[in-house]
């Protein structure tokens, strides 16, 4: 009988699964007033899967622009929605974000260090550190808790910054006024697992010369991305099928702007440092099983 | 053999009432306090009704002095102006608190009152939903957090859930209603604490005199201290050590005069002490001279402004004592909209007592002081002249002396941390419903017929045999009380 009793104590450190600890920070990590050391660089294994196939499309703002291949971004006055390529999430309302987080879609995605990417917070809102997430040119990369089952569009909210303020110097930008924007090119990969197989193909969007605001009082951009196929006869179909079934998305960006002593890697040794902070990424409609 | 009157015939059916109520209460169903308010209410009338017979005027002077005070103070913080700019505070929710404090006042003078209750019933319903609900809590808080993770993790406790920054060392894992919940660690600790409150009664219950008893305490105390160390919750188990201690007090020194003097001293000087503090807590809110004379004191600057409690006790106490605030803080005048958040004059203090002030005004504080004295002297009396068993008295002594030091110090007004707008008053927590429950079960009648009080008959075998106990367990039977 006493065996049984020490048997069932003997399970209390199994029941230590600790889900709660599994992704645990110090109380100073990513919101520290250097900027050095806020920079979220991991990729959680996603750049170690094996890539069956890679599947490239070049999106611009210019409709048309990827010729060679019929997958074509939907411009302003041609997709469902209305919403431009790339616009200041002001011209958007607050709510935007809030009605169409990925949280409030599915509540797996609230946990993790992640999820300030889907929580709704379109721009700072006063949350300054806490509601972004600081990028260099490497990027991170994740698996999402579920897979996407099907989606109206994608979009992801961001903008640059620069460690210029630092110093007191003016930022390259436009001297924080906004006027002058940065250019940078992404690199969107969404991976999809291949049934009975340790495989993915890869969906590898890349997207040209989006202008987003940098340093310029947490000004941010909403960028949205409509797939489209041009028919025979003219018209044009909607496309979903490149995104759905993903399971892992990365995000990686190049600095167009050519400014001497600016760079985009948080590794290199540089007098200034420049980041991307995505605050949001967006499925909006989207179903994950 | 007699005809049983309505009354006696299903007077068994009130008490399975009671005790439902008294099990289910720690459960809370996901925060539906409304459902135990009105249902408190409902079991009170019932339960009094069962009981009325065997009240006696000699109970109504004891009665009213304790009650008169919390019908007043439950009338100031159920209808105060702090409640109003909650949309969840309907005037449902306010008559249903201000129901709830009487009713559990009543169901405990009641309960005392009915043959078809016993003690060991009340207390295993009474710890058995606490220890329970504290159990299946302590169980998913290991499962998800691992034991003694707040020590493990100390340097890195901070995780992300929504997009927000918390901490892993103040919050646990809570059954909440149907579902789990990351509540702080003052809230959960509060019911461990008072399951463990349980285990002093082995002072008393020997195992070869009764089993079943003692292996009943044993479990519900044991499980609350299992769930205090093994978090560790330092202010649960300090707390738990006083209230041991005074269970030990009871133990072993409550016939040494002396002793027993000491403490009386002791208790009167602590009083004082709380009178002064008090006095110039308000003065300190109120007159500016005073109030720069602390400030440049730096060890009473230290006590009544440059700690956790006073640092929000300060605004409260300040705002309570405007004019428009007197009937409990008005929150429009702090707040703009309805979602309530963690800000300014809203932070929680920690404090029960400053949450009174906050909830109901200055002169709820000042009725529940006065509820206060006389739900001591009520206590006081019961310990010395009551007939129940020791070790009744000494879980229901240790259990208000655990409860009103761990909330003076740990209630916490926001117990879901995932939530800021899960607002949880003071005067209508269900701890708080219990101590009520206690309050009315430990009253007596007071005056020359104190001595002549008899129990009702209740357990048919006594568990205390032991040489120290001087009360001998009352076999009397209703008939005699009649």
């Amino acid at each position: 009988m006493k065996k049984k009793y020490l048997t069932l104590l003997m399970f209390i450190p199994f029941l230590a699964g600790c889900t709660k600890t599994e992704e645990l920070y110090a109380d100073y990590a990513y919101k520290s007033s250097n900027f050095m050391e806020n920079y979220y660089t991991e990729h959680n294994g996603v750049d170690q899967l094996k890539v069956a196939s890679t599947n490239s499309f070049n999106l611009h703002e210019n409709y048309g622009y990827n010729s060679s291949n019929s997958l074509k971004y939907v411009r302003q006055e041609d997709n469902p929605e209305g919403y431009p390529w790339s616009e200041s999430v002001e011209n958007y309302s607050n709510e935007f974000g809030r009605h169409n987080n990925l949280t409030s879609i599915d509540s797996s995605f609230a946990y993790g260090y992640l999820s300030k990417l889907y929580d709704g917070r379109v721009r700072c809102e006063g949350k300054y550190e806490l509601s972004r997430v600081q990028l260099d040119r490497g990027g991170y990369a994740t698996f999402f808790p579920k897979k996407l089952n099907n989606y109206r569009l994608f979009a992801f909210s961001l903008r640059g910054a620069t460690d210029y303020y630092k110093d007191n110097l003016p930022t390259p930008f436009g001297n924080g006024t906004g006027k002058v924007p940065c250019k940078i090119d992404i690199n969107i990969k969404f991976y999809k697992h291949i049934l009975n197989s340790d495989q993915y193909d890869v969906v590898d969007l890349k997207l040209s010369d989006v202008e987003i605001p940098a340093d310029a009082g947490g000004s941010t951009n909403l960028v949205t991305v409509y797939l489209a196929e041009d028919n025979d006869d003219g018209t044009r179909t909607l496309l979903y099928s490149p995104i759905t079934e993903t399971v892992a998305m990365s995000f990686d960006f190049t600095l167009k702007n050519d400014i001497p002593g600016l760079s985009d890697d948080s590794k290199a040794e540089s007098d200034h440092h420049f980041a991307v902070m995505l605050y949001e990424v967006l499925f909006p409609r989207s179903t994950w099983r | 053999m007699a005809s049983k009157s309505f009354r006696e015939e299903y007077e068994s059916i009130g008490g399975f009432l009671v005790l439902e109520l008294l099990a289910l209460v720690g459960f809370g169903l996901g925060g539906v306090n409304l459902i135990f308010q009105y249902a408190g209410f409902i079991i009170a009338l019932i339960a009094t009704f069962f009981a009325f017979k065997n009240f006696t005027k000699e109970d109504l002077k004891p009665i009213l002095f304790v009650g008169v005070p919390l019908f007043l103070m439950s009338i100031f913080t159920s209808f105060s102006h702090y409640y109003d700019c909650f949309l969840s505070f309907n005037i449902l929710a306010k008559i249903g608190s201000f129901l709830a404090i009487i009713s559990f006042f009543a169901v405990g003078l009641s309960a005392r009152r009915m043959q078809s209750l016993s003690y060991k019933k009340v207390l295993y319903c009474l710890g058995g939903g606490l220890a329970l609900i504290t159990l299946i809590s302590t169980i998913i808080t290991w499962s998800q957090y691992g034991l003694f993770y707040p020590l493990i993790h100390k340097n890195a406790g901070s995780y992300y859930y929504d997009g927000n920054l918390y901490s892993i060392l103040n919050e646990m894992a809570w059954l909440n209603g149907f579902k789990i919940s990351e509540v702080s660690q003052n809230y959960g600790g509060t019911f461990a604490l008072l399951s463990a409150c349980f285990l002093p009664a082995l002072l008393f219950v020997k195992y070869k005199e009764d089993k079943v008893s003692f292996i009943f305490f044993a479990a519900i105390g044991g499980i609350g201290l299992i769930s205090i160390l093994s978090i560790p919750n330092f202010y649960a188990l300090i707390v738990f050590v006083i209230a041991f201690l005074a269970a030990l007090f009871y133990r072993f020194l409550r016939n040494n005069a002396l002793a027993v003097k000491i403490l009386g001293y002791s208790i009167l000087a602590v009083a004082g002490i709380a009178a002064v503090l008090i006095f110039f807590a308000i003065l300190n809110n109120s007159v500016k001279g005073v109030h720069d004379a602390i400030a440049s004191a730096s060890f009473l600057d230290r006590i009544f402004n440059s700690n956790k409690i006073m640092l929000v006790g300060n605004k409260v106490i300040e705002a309570a004592l405007k004019p428009f605030n007197l009937f409990g803080i008005n929150t429009a005048q702090y707040h703009d909209g309805y979602i309530f958040s963690k800000t300014d004059i809203l932070t929680s203090s920690g404090s029960f007592e400053i949450e009174i002030i906050r909830e109901g005004g200055i002169f709820a504080f000042f009725l529940f002081l006065v509820f206060a004295f006389f739900a001591y002297e009520a206590f006081a009396r019961y310990l010395k002249t009551s007939k129940d068993d020791n070790y009744v008295k000494v879980i229901l002594l240790t259990f208000v002396v655990a409860f009103v030091l761990y909330s003076t110090v740990c209630y916490e007004i926001f117990p879901l941390t995932h939530s800021e707008t899960s607002y949880y008053p003071f005067t209508q927590s269900l701890p708080f419903y219990l101590v009520l429950f206690i309050i009315g079960f430990i009253i007596l009648p007071k005056g020359k017929e104190e001595i002549e009080f008899k129990e009702i008959k209740r357990d048919s075998k006594p568990t205390n045999k032991n040489a120290d106990d001087d009360y001998s367990f009352s076999d009397v039977t209703e008939e005699e009380i009649i």
